[in-house]
C-alpha cells in the first residue's frame, strides 16, 4: 500500500500542499483529479522523491519510502522529458538501468515495452525525431520500463489518440491487476471515472473528497430526480424534501439526502400518468465542481486565490519542454469536460 | 552515491557525446592544430639543417686525409659521408655524375664544378695537414662554448604552445559540453525522471567523468598524432622529454577540467534554456580567456617574474605553468606546488558547485536567484 500521510509544501509564501493525506491500495486505480495549480504535480513529485516535503511522509508496504525504494516507482511527470537526442531504445536502456535493473533485463524489457507500445520500429531514432503521440508513448515506456512496483503517472492520457487511450488504460488495469498500486492524475473525468477503483479531489493543496465515485455520490447532501409528467408547474413545490424544482418539457427535482422518492411519485401518479421517473446520478465531472464550490473561498492560507493561476510550483515555468508533447490541447478544464446527464446549471 | 549509477551516467555520456557529430569536428580541429604545428616546425627545421656530402679519398695520403676531415666535419657544421677509394677512375665518374661531392686525389680535389664554400676548407685543412711530416703534431680545432645556446629551445616553445593551445581548447569545449548537457536535461525535465531514480550528485559526478574521460582521449589521440608525426618528419627530437610534458598536460587538463567543469555546471544548473546558458557562462569564459591570453604573452618570456608568480596561482596557474615548459628551468618544486595549490582548491570548487547544482536543477523558469541556489536545498 502506498500511504501519503500529511504532505505540506510552501513555495515562499504560497502554500501548495496543506496536509494531503491518502493511500493506494496494492492493485488499486487511483485517479487524482484537481484544478491546475491545485497541488496534483507537487504531491507526485514529492512521493518520487523529486521534492523534499515540509512536513508528512510518504510510505510504501509500511515503511518510509527511501532512495532505494523509490528507484523501483515508475514515474511519469507533467513535463514530459526524455533526451531529444538518445535514440528511443537506447534511451529506454539506459533508464532500465538506472533503476537498477540489469544490463540484459534491461534490454529486454526496452523491447517488450516498444512492441507494447507500438514504438518498435523508431527503437533507433532519435527521440527528437519522433511526434508528440510516439514520443508520449516513449515516455510511457520509461514510466513502465522497469517493472515498477508502484506507478505514479501525472496526466498520462494527455495528448494521446483514442487508440493510444484505449492501450494505456488497458495497460495500467494490467498493472494493477497484478497488485501495483497505479496513481494517475487527469483532467478527463469521463475517463477517471470508467477506469478508477478510486478517486481523490485536491483544491488548493487539500483533499477535498476521496473514496470510490459511488461512495462520494452517496455522501451528497442532494438527490437529483427527472420526472415525466403532465402535471402543471409547480405541482411538486410543496412537497416533503423538495428543495427545488425546475418544470420544463419533464421536470427536474433537486431533493433533500433524507427525502423519501416514493411519497414523490405517489404525488406525481395522482396527478396524472408518469413516463419518466430517473434518479439522476451525477457524473465525477459534478461531483468535482460541487466539491471544489464547497471549498471555494475558505480560508487555506493560500494568499493568491485563484487556483489556476498560482501554478508556481507546478512546473510553472517557462514551459520549454522541448521533448515534451506539452500538454493542453487535449485537456479540456474540468468545466468543459463531460456532462452526461447535465442537471446543473 | 552509489557507484553503479555514477557508472551508468558516465558510459551514457561517454557513448552519447562520443557519438556527437561536435565531438567528430572537435577531434579533426585539435587533429588539424597539432598537425600544421608539426608541419611548420619541419620546415622550419628543414631549412637550417646541416648541408651534408659525400667524398672520396684516394692516393698515398687517403687515410690521413679522410681521418682528419672526419675530425674537423663537426666544427664546420657539416655532415661528412667518407670513404677511402682505390680507383680513382672510378671515383671520378662518380663526381662526374653527381654520386660523389668531391673526390679528394693528392693535391687535386675533382667537383663537378665548384667545391662549395662549407666543404672547402675542410679539405683544405685534411690536404695541408696530410703533408705535414709529423702526424701527432697535427692537432684538430675544437670549440669551446662560452654562451651555448639550448638546441632544443625553439622546439619547447612550439610544444608549449601546442600545449596551451590544447588546454585552452580543450577544457572550454568540454566545459561548454557539460554546460549544455546539465542545461539540456533541465530543458526538456528529463531531470525530473533520472531524479526520481538517483541523486543529483551522482548525476552531476558521472556527466562530469564521462565527459572529461573523453576529452582525456581526445588529448591522448592528439599527442599521440602529433609526436608521431613529429618524429616521423624529423620535426621533434626531444622524444625523452615530450613525454613528460604530454604527461603534465594531462594532469592539468584533468585538474583544470574538473575545477572548470564544476563551475560550469553550477551556473549552467541556475539556468532553464541553452540561450540562457551562453550569457550565464560568459564570466567563466572570461577566467578562462584572460589567463590564456596572458599565456602568450608569457611564451616570449617564460622566466619573467609575474609568469613565475602566475603559474602557482589557482586557477590561474592551469594555463600558465604549463608556458613554463618553454623555460625548460621550472624547478622541480614548481609543478608539484601549482598542482598541489590547484587541487586544493579544486576540491572546494567541487562542493560548493555539487551545492549549487543541487539546488538549482530542479528550479525552472528564471534563473535561480545565487542566494536560493546556495542556501535553499531542496527542502526550500
Amino acid at each position: 500500500m502506498l500511504e501519503l500521510e500529511g504532505l505540506r509544501k510552501r513555495y515562499g509564501d504560497r502554500v501548495a500542499l496543506d496536509g494531503v493525506t491518502f493511500s493506494v491500495r496494492p492493485g488499486e486505480l487511483y485517479g487524482f483529479v484537481g484544478t491546475n495549480g491545485a497541488g496534483k504535480t507537487t504531491t507526485m513529485r514529492i512521493t518520487l522523491g523529486v521534492l523534499e516535503p515540509d512536513a508528512g511522509s510518504v510510505r510504501f508496504g509500511g515503511k518510509p519510502v527511501d532512495t532505494a525504494t523509490r528507484r523501483t516507482f515508475g514515474y511519469m511527470p507533467e513535463e514530459r522529458g526524455l533526451y531529444p537526442k538518445m535514440r528511443v531504445g537506447d534511451q529506454l536502456r539506459y533508464l532500465a538501468e538506472l533503476h537498477g535493473m540489469s544490463r540484459r533485463d534491461a534490454d529486454q524489457a526496452a523491447k517488450y515495452w516498444m512492441e507494447r507500445l507500438s514504438v518498435a520500429e523508431r527503437a533507433e531514432d532519435r527521440v527528437e525525431a519522433l511526434s508528440l503521440g510516439n514520443q508520449q508513448r516513449v515516455q510511457l515506456a520509461a514510466a513502465l520500463v522497469h517493472h515498477p512496483a508502484v506507478l505514479v503517472l501525472d496526466e498520462p492520457f494527455s495528448g494521446l489518440d483514442p487508440v493510444g487511450v484505449d492501450n494505456l488504460a488497458e495497460v495500467l488495469r494490467e498493472r494493477a491487476a497484478e497488485g501495483v498500486p497505479v496513481v494517475f492524475s487527469s483532467h478527463q473525468l469521463e475517463l477517471v471515472e470508467r477506469l478508477c477503483d478510486s478517486i481523490g479531489i485536491i483544491y488548493r493543496g487539500r483533499m477535498v473528497a476521496t473514496g470510490t465515485v459511488d461512495g462520494l455520490r452517496a455522501s451528497r447532501a442532494e438527490v437529483v430526480l427527472r420526472v415525466g409528467t403532465d402535471a402543471a408547474p409547480g405541482w411538486a413545490d410543496a412537497l416533503a424534501g423538495v428543495q427545488s424544482a425546475d418544470y420544463g418539457a419533464t421536470t427536474t427535482l433537486i431533493l433533500t439526502a433524507d427525502a423519501d422518492d416514493q411519497v414523490i411519485l405517489d404525488a406525481a401518479r395522482a396527478l396524472g400518468p408518469v413516463r419518466e421517473f430517473t434518479p439522476l446520478r451525477p457524473s465525477l465531472a459534478e461531483l468535482f465542481r460541487e466539491a471544489v464550490a464547497d471549498h471555494n473561498g475558505e480560508g487555506d492560507g493560500d494568499g493568491e486565490g485563484d487556483g489556476d493561476a498560482a501554478g508556481g510550483g507546478e512546473g510553472g515555468g517557462a514551459g520549454n519542454g522541448a521533448g515534451g508533447a506539452s500538454d493542453g490541447a487535449s485537456e479540456a478544464p474540468p468545466a468543459a469536460s463531460t456532462d452526461k446527464e447535465g442537471v446543473t446549471a | 552515491m552509489n557507484g553503479r549509477t555514477v557508472r551508468l551516467v558516465m558510459r551514457r555520456e561517454f557513448t552519447e557525446r562520443g557519438r556527437d557529430r561536435g565531438f567528430a569536428i572537435s577531434v579533426a580541429v585539435s587533429l588539424l592544430i597539432v598537425l600544421v604545428a608539426v608541419v611548420i616546425s619541419a620546415l622550419v627545421s628543414n631549412r637550417d639543417k646541416t648541408p651534408s656530402f659525400t667524398v672520396g679519398f684516394a692516393g698515398p695520403r687517403a687515410a690521413v686525409e679522410q681521418q682528419f676531415a672526419d675530425q674537423q666535419a663537426p666544427v664546420y657544421k657539416i655532415k661528412l659521408t667518407s670513404s677511402v677509394v682505390t680507383d680513382s677512375a672510378g671515383a671520378q665518374a662518380l663526381v662526374k655524375s653527381g654520386r660523389l661531392d668531391a673526390l679528394v686525389d693528392g693535391g687535386q680535389i675533382y667537383v663537378q664544378d665548384s667545391v662549395d664554400p662549407k666543404l672547402a676548407p675542410v679539405l683544405a685543412g685534411a690536404n695541408l695537414a696530410s703533408q705535414l711530416p709529423d702526424l701527432d703534431q697535427v692537432q684538430g680545432q675544437s670549440t669551446v662554448k662560452l654562451a651555448p645556446k639550448d638546441p632544443d629551445a625553439g622546439q619547447r616553445k612550439t610544444v608549449a604552445l601546442v600545449a596551451e593551445i590544447m588546454l585552452f581548447s580543450q577544457m572550454i569545449a568540454y566545459c561548454m559540453w557539460v554546460a549544455t548537457g546539465v542545461v539540456e536535461e533541465k530543458a526538456s525535465r528529463v531531470i525530473e525522471i533520472l531524479l526520481s531514480s538517483t541523486s543529483a550528485r551522482a548525476l552531476l559526478t558521472g556527466k562530469i567523468i564521462g565527459i572529461g574521460a573523453l576529452g582525456l582521449l581526445q588529448l591522448a589521440a592528439t599527442a599521440a598524432v602529433g609526436i608521431g608525426a613529429g618524429s616521423a618528419t624529423g620535426a621533434l627530437h626531444m622524444t625523452g622529454q615530450i613525454w613528460q610534458t604530454v604527461g603534465i598536460v594531462a594532469v592539468w587538463f584533468v585538474l583544470g577540467y574538473i575545477f572548470y567543469a564544476a563551475a560550469y555546471a553550477a551556473v549552467a544548473a541556475r539556468v532553464s534554456r541553452q540561450e540562457e546558458m551562453q550569457t550565464a557562462v560568459q564570466p567563466l569564459n572570461l577566467v578562462l580567456m584572460v589567463p590564456y591570453f596572458a599565456a602568450f604573452a608569457a611564451l616570449s618570456n617564460p622566466d619573467a617574474v609575474w609568469v613565475r608568480v602566475l603559474s602557482l596561482v589557482p586557477p590561474f596557474s592551469v594555463l600558465i605553468q604549463p608556458v613554463r615548459i618553454a623555460g625548460g628551468d621550472a624547478a622541480w618544486w614548481e609543478p608539484v606546488a601549482a598542482i598541489g595549490l590547484m587541487a586544493v582548491l579544486t576540491v572546494g570548487i567541487v562542493a560548493a558547485g555539487a551545492r549549487v547544482y543541487e539546488n538549482s536543477v530542479l528550479r525552472f523558469g528564471s534563473k535561480v536567484p545565487m542566494r536560493v541556489a546556495w542556501t535553499a536545498g531542496r527542502k526550500a
